[in-house]
């Protein structure tokens, strides 16, 4: 376990948590010593109810963690998709830290980035800015009157699995947690039939422990037609429409290949700036 | 057919039942030919650290076009993995070309379940006795050793507190020692004495308190060295040290100089003549003592010795930071008068000789054993050569000293290593970088693995075997 501060900022990490996590105001210091009492003990409460994280979601489902009852909260949400409440593990980690940063603390601002899921806490006059790694130049920003205060990336070019072959999936949503597990869905859904180009392979073939046990996850793809791209993403543009008309989540910004598209409502501000060079496609 | 060897990680509660070639969850570790490996990437070391710059990580990705066959830069060991305990060539055997001449560096990354550390702590303080037990979070990780020209020594680690206690002591051990090797700053406590955060070319905070400086020398070394610069300027000094207490008209130095006595008299045990035990208790005081005013340690002055009105009196510190003047009125008493011009410089002259008080660490660990297996065939033939000069054992970049005697037992400060240098397996045990450079011919002569000698810009651009993309948890 690696507790350290450095920059102002708090990192944690132990095992595959890896957090960077920052607070503003002047309870900065209560606020880090209650994350780091937090953290020392987080991962071996987690790991007890692994097991049942691990199966397909089922609803209703109670836990005494908190963090393994946020990824419950945000994962039954889908059923009876297909998901289990590990694809909620990252936002449900960050959630919960940070709430324990900002419980009886004076703040005003903070957030935690588990591995590139984001939750956070905004007071008045207060944003937040992201910048997107997979597509550099652009920014998702959010402000105080935003509902967003979690943000999750998913995609076969990152950390966990996919099914899917979109390269990214980032997604706005009242919590990480929730962000996280849509994100993971939405990821799923950007997806070809048999395709040469797409290789695939049993997860537990790639990590034993994997959740996913024999599904096939995205390995590798490769070119693409112009035609079978715009045909991906809006397999997952309906999926994310879905999601947004349920109020699961509020935006989600698709990328694959040189092609991206946006799903969010008309009514809400544009959170992501758009300096890129790539190829916006608007689904109607 | 044969069954690939699955093993159980237990770096973390996680727990991950890892496959041969396969890393887990964190992708951190991994499992190659059974054994648990450590994945962060190779540093490459420039000589450019010299200038300060930055050490980068080494990645594919990160890597701008350039070979290196021709300039300067050094591979290191840092996150090269190990092939230990397999009787096996090191992960990386590289040639490079310095002078002229070829050489082979042999880059593994050494797991030590029997290292150590010595710590050097540079102050006066009484940190606690010879033998205390040193604690960090509450578990005996080591000793105190001795005090030794104004400084503490701390022995850490080694095989009876990292696998001979109880398996809480190994853990907070390997922990201790790998974050000091990392310079990082840790608190320890001395049974029966104080607390100290030590981190390696930072000063010691003890109690809570910065030591700034080291003191110039002890009370009566300091009259030694200035004696001859104080004659004529002023009557009396007295240099005041938790110690050893000086007085120049009374010390050896002050006699030589034919020095008139002046009737003082200092509390305290006297010890030799001029010099002076105990004049105070230990504390944050003038010369580590817990005196704020000086002449609390003085008692009347003697008219029938040499005290007369208007003599001259400083009294000043073993750094330099504490001084006063004095001049004796008609009742022989210390009066506080302005320190004059010509005796200020040598006030100065004092501070200018104090050094800033560091901690150093110093990694003490051993190269001699199996390990030996991936730099020859011959084991025996590398301890001759590292013996006689011909293998140069570097740890990270940085210039180790090797210990006379059996087995190659090495030396290195950690501060000249790159930051984040050292890790740990769960055995508990660390893992530090080890490279041997040695002559191609020679290298050749004790058995090495010549037939594994890549070139460097080969290792640079397509790294070693482990390292592939993996991407876990749902």
């Amino acid at each position: 376990m690696l507790i350290k501060e450095k920059d102002n900022r708090l990192f944690l990490n132990h095992g595959p948590i890896d957090i960077v996590l920052e607070a503003f105001g002047k309870d900065k210091p209560l606020a880090y010593e209650k994350a780091k009492k937090y953290f020392s003990t987080l991962l071996n409460e987690l790991v007890l109810d692994m097991d049942l994280l691990k199966k397909e979601v089922v609803p209703h489902r109670h836990f005494n963690n908190k963090i393994s009852q946020s990824m419950q909260n945000a994962t039954e949400k889908f059923y009876p998709d297909f998901i289990t409440p590990m694809a909620a593990v990252a936002g449900s980690v960050a959630d919960n830290i940070l709430n324990v940063l900002v419980k009886d603390t004076k703040l005003e601002k903070a957030y935690v980035n588990n591995g590139g899921d984001v939750s956070f806490y905004l007071t008045e006059n207060q944003t937040v800015k992201s910048s997107l790694a997979s597509i550099p130049n652009i920014i998702a920003e959010i402000d105080y009157k935003d509902k967003s205060r979690g943000i999750a990336t998913s995609g076969w070019r990152g950390r966990s699995f996919s099914l899917g072959i979109a390269d990214s999936v980032t997604v706005l949503a009242d919590n990480a947690a929730m962000a996280d597990a849509a994100a993971t869905m939405i990821a799923n859904s950007v997806n070809i039939k048999n395709h040469p180009s797409i290789i695939k392979k049993p997860a537990e073939e790639i990590y034993e422990d994997s959740d996913l046990k024999n599904l096939m996850v995205t390995v590798e793809v490769g070119d693409l037609k112009q035609s079978e791209i715009e045909d991906a993403l809006r397999n997952g543009n309906e999926v994310g429409k879905t999601y947004l008309e349920n109020g699961l989540i509020n935006s989600a910004l698709i990328e694959l290949h040189n092609c991206f598209c946006i799903v969010q409502k008309e009514s809400t501000n544009l959170n992501f700036i758009n300096k890129s060079s790539l190829k916006k496609i608007n689904y109607v | 057919m044969l069954t690939q060897e699955k093993i159980r990680c237990d770096a973390c509660p996680v727990m991950c039942f890892i496959a041969d070639g396969k890393s887990g969850a964190c992708d951190r570790y991994a499992n190659e030919n059974g054994e648990i490996i450590r994945l962060d990437p190779l540093v490459i070391l420039n000589n450019q650290i010299e200038k300060g710059e930055q050490v980068k990580p080494f990645l594919k990705a990160d890597w701008n076009g350039e070979t290196t066959e021709n300039d300067n830069t050094f591979i290191t060991a840092i996150g090269s993995g190990t092939t230990y305990p397999d009787y096996k060539p090191a992960p990386f055997i590289f040639n490079s070309k310095v002078d002229g001449a070829d050489f082979i560096t042999v880059v593994t990354e050494a797991i030590f379940s029997y290292c150590g550390v010595k710590i050097k702590i540079d102050t006066d303080r009484h940190l606690g006795s010879e033998r205390a037990i040193v604690r960090h979070k509450g578990e005996a990780i080591g000793h105190v050793m001795t005090s030794e020209y104004g400084s503490q020594m701390l022995s850490l680690g080694g095989v009876d507190h990292l696998t001979g206690g109880t398996k809480v002591e190994g853990r907070v051990t390997c922990e201790a020692l790998m974050n000091l090797c990392n310079k990082e700053a840790i608190e320890l406590s001395i049974d029966e004495g104080l607390t100290v955060i030590v981190q390696a070319g930072k000063p010691p905070i003890i109690e809570g308190i910065e030591e700034t400086k080291m003191r110039v020398g002890c009370g009566s070394a300091t009259i030694g060295m200035f004696a001859s610069q104080w004659f004529g300027l002023v009557d009396e000094v007295v240099v005041v040290d938790d110690h050893i207490t000086g007085v120049v008209s009374e010390h050896q130095a002050g006699k030589v100089l034919d020095w008139k006595s002046t009737g003082i008299s200092v509390k305290g045990r006297r010890s030799t003549p001029g010099r002076y035990f105990q004049v105070a208790n230990p504390g944050t005081g003038w010369g580590g003592t817990d005196i704020q005013d000086p002449l609390t340690i003085l008692g009347t002055w003697n008219e029938k010795k040499g005290a007369v009105p208007g003599l001259t009196i400083l009294m000043v510190s073993t750094t330099g930071e504490n001084y006063s003047y004095y001049e004796l009125d008609n009742e022989l008493i210390p009066k506080k008068k302005k320190l004059p011009a010509n005796l200020k410089s040598s006030v100065e002259l004092i501070k200018e000789n104090c050094e800033p008080a560091l901690c150093t660490v110093m990694f003490v660990g051993g190269a001699g054993g199996s390990l030996r297996s991936g730099v020859t065939k011959n084991p025996i033939q590398l301890t001759k050569s590292v013996k006689n000069n011909e293998t140069n054992i570097t740890c990270g970049g940085a210039k180790t000293y090797i210990w006379p005697g059996g087995g190659i037992t090495l030396m290195v400060d950690v501060h000249e290593m790159p930051d984040n240098s050292f890790g740990y397996v769960p055995t508990p045990a660390i893992v530090a970088p080890l490279e041997f450079t040695i002559d191609r011919n020679k290298y050749k002569s004790i058995g090495g693995h010549t037939t594994k000698i890549r070139s460097k810009k080969d290792i640079i651009e397509n790294g070693g075997e482990y390292g592939n993309k993996k991407s876990f948890l749902s």
